[in-house]
């Protein structure tokens, strides 16, 4: 059974200079949280659980019933970050995603683009 | 991406005996990544090369960046090799190197407008009509820094791109193995290089009026290079280095045996 991994670990620095001070986790797109736009779209998929991992100094709850957990962590890399995540999710394989992945027509997300 | 393809995405990582899975596009310009990788694939589909900048020979590579799908094995992999490595891409290019099973599944792009960061800068840069400054941030192999260098060295060059990036920079990111494999500089700034050249032609990258804290020819004087360079001449290979964490070395066994799979010989470090 496939576990789903969201990574949320990084500063959102590029937002901020940008001057978005929300933390990209928690940034809004069509009203509400990306982390929890991903998060279904994981249940959809038919992830088993879905685990996410944020940075320490960002405040998440993800409502029920959403089979979500949240994990908090101040790691230095992307890769730091699939590795406290691997530790703390259920075993089986991953389906692992960053969280600003877009937002794609009929409820699924994509990192993908049409320009 | 239609749901159809993240279905497929998933389904390919699920149960297979594969170590990882990437969804990849055939078009650059479909991947909202500022940093996307281009990837190289067998006839089955699965990678044969990872690189940071487009491979030169002519072949139509995928992009992927984001999206991962990792098997049982690959997890424990990460565990191992994050002792050692400091990026995500750093990582795959290791799977790909050490022959381990990365699958692609090729997807379609889908029709949404994320702007991403690069698209960002670019567009501020064209609004306040001023020219970005351009940056070539060469990561070195990783083969030649034991120990924490490897991690000390890729952070410090990290905190300084993020840092002339937030000040407009506009930095392309590359390392010393995928210069070398392309035979060139990344081609947003092949303009700059007179001519086809190797390593030794990013020398060209440098104004005289320009301040190189390290520049190409420190590079090309380092001894490393030179042996390496030599080795290569004279047929032999530079043995590769494995760092192994003592509190766990039984968990770094499936890294040791692949690495030798070809009869090569392997260095492998306590730390």
């Amino acid at each position: 059974m496939m576990q789903g991994l969201i990574l949320a670990g990084g500063r959102g620095s590029r937002l901020a200079a940008d001057g978005v001070e929300t933390p990209k986790a928690l940034v809004e797109v069509a009203g509400r949280p990306q982390l929890l736009h991903l998060s279904q779209t994981f249940v959809a998929l038919g992830c088993e659980s879905v685990t996410c991992m944020v940075r320490d100094d960002v405040a998440v709850e993800v409502p029920p019933p959403l089979p979500a957990v949240v994990h908090t962590c101040r790691t230095p890399s992307s890769l730091h970050t699939l590795v406290a995540g691997l530790a703390v999710a259920p075993p089986g394989p991953v389906f692992c995603a960053m969280v600003d992945t877009g937002h794609a027509r009929g409820g699924l997300e994509s990192r993908c683009i049409e320009l | 991406m239609p749901a159809a393809d993240w279905s497929r995405v998933v389904s390919s990582c699920d149960g297979l005996p594969r170590h990882w899975s990437l969804p990849c596009s055939r078009s650059p310009r479909s991947l909202d990544d500022e940093l996307p990788l281009y990837v190289t694939t067998n006839g089955a589909g699965f990678a044969t090369g990872i690189f940071d900048a487009p491979p030169i020979d002519g072949s139509r590579p995928l992009v992927t960046g984001g999206v991962y799908g990792l098997s049982p094995v690959a997890r424990r992999l990460a565990g191992v090799a994050v002792s050692s490595l400091h990026r995500m891409r750093a990582f795959l290019k290791l799977l790909v190197d050490l022959r381990a099973p990365v699958a692609t599944v090729e997807v379609r792009a889908s029709s949404i407008s994320i702007t991403s960061g690069s698209r960002r800068r670019g567009k501020l840069a064209r609004r306040t009509d001023r020219p970005m400054k351009r940056l070539v941030a060469l990561y070195r192999s990783p083969t030649y820094s034991p120990h924490a260098h490897r991690q000390n060295d890729t952070a410090i060059l990290d905190a300084t791109v993020d840092g002339l990036e937030r000040r407009g920079w506009d930095v392309v990111r590359t390392g010393e193995r995928d210069v070398a494999a392309a035979g060139c500089l990344p081609p947003r700034l092949r303009q700059h290089v007179s001519g086809p050249g190797r390593l030794g032609a990013s020398a060209h990258l440098v104004p005289k009026e320009a301040l190189a804290v390290n520049p190409p020819e420190s590079v090309l004087n380092c001894h490393r290079h030179r042996l390496v360079e030599k080795d290569g001449r004279r047929r032999r290979r530079v043995s590769r280095t494995l760092i192994v964490p003592t509190a766990d070395p039984q968990t770094v066994m499936p890294l040791v045996h692949q690495l030798n799979g070809d009869g090569r010989p392997v260095w492998v470090e306590a730390r």
